[in-house]
């Protein structure tokens, strides 16, 4: 497993702890505190948010080995495509959610400001593991680990 | 569209020049083993640098590594009868 492949399943694992630790939350707020499903929800993924910084620090605690050639024209071809395929997934996900926000806010009714917030967290998440799973998809697609 | 492949002597050629492993090919031609893995399963198609580079390892012309095979050459090499 190269660097590349490191930084994706760490990421994808830290996504996955911060969605178990916001269901864990919201079960925990709604039955504790008798709160309403979107209070909740605004508050059990809310706690988890700040743990998805470790997503951006990623390459930062996976480091490069010294003298070892870690990224070369596939990797580089790899990674583009997995971007190419998270910004797609990330408009697409933005197109969606403004239409349900429109559709559940009511037509001709204002949306909170705050709303802006979890859109664009929504986002930055979907972003974050669609690069990730491309980019595992990708690696093992591009070859198995043969000979040691 | 005619179906494409690039067939390579890779793996041949490593054990014909003293048993040299991936990570040694790997090393010389600037990349990583996992790219070299993946070229020798025909998994992935080199850049004609890389594919250069591989060949200069193996002091041979980069025809006699890498052989490009499409529908065409496949059938005018099985013969008029096939």
């Amino acid at each position: 497993m190269n660097r590349q492949q490191k930084v994706a399943w760490f990421q994808l694992a830290v996504v996955g702890t911060a969605a178990v630790m916001s269901v864990i939350l919201m079960a925990f707020f709604t039955r504790k505190y008798a709160y309403g499903f979107s209070e909740a929800w605004w508050i059990g993924s809310a706690y988890p948010a700040p743990l998805l910084v470790l997503t951006i620090l990623a390459p930062v605690f996976i480091r490069k080995k010294k003298r070892q050639i870690d990224f070369d024209e596939r990797d580089l071809m790899i990674d583009r495509r997995a971007m190419v395929i998270a910004f797609g997934t990330t408009y697409a996900f933005f197109i969606f959610v403004c239409f349900t926000t429109w559709v559940a806010a009511g037509f001709d009714k204002p949306i909170p400001a705050y709303w802006l917030i979890r859109i664009v967290l929504g986002g930055w998440v979907t972003s974050v593991v669609a690069h990730a799973l491309t980019t595992i998809v990708c690696y093992v697609r591009g070859g198995e680990d043969g000979e040691k | 569209m005619a179906k494409n492949d690039l067939k390579n002597q890779i793996r041949r050629l490593r054990f014909e020049k003293d048993e040299m492993t991936q990570q040694q090919l790997a090393d010389k031609a600037g990349v990583t083993r996992q790219t070299i893995i993946a070229i020798e399963a025909g998994k992935y198609a080199p850049s004609l640098p890389l594919a250069f580079k591989i060949a200069r390892t193996f002091g041979l012309p980069v025809e006699d590594v890498f052989q490009y095979e499409d529908e065409e050459s496949r059938s005018s090499a099985a013969g008029p009868d096939a």
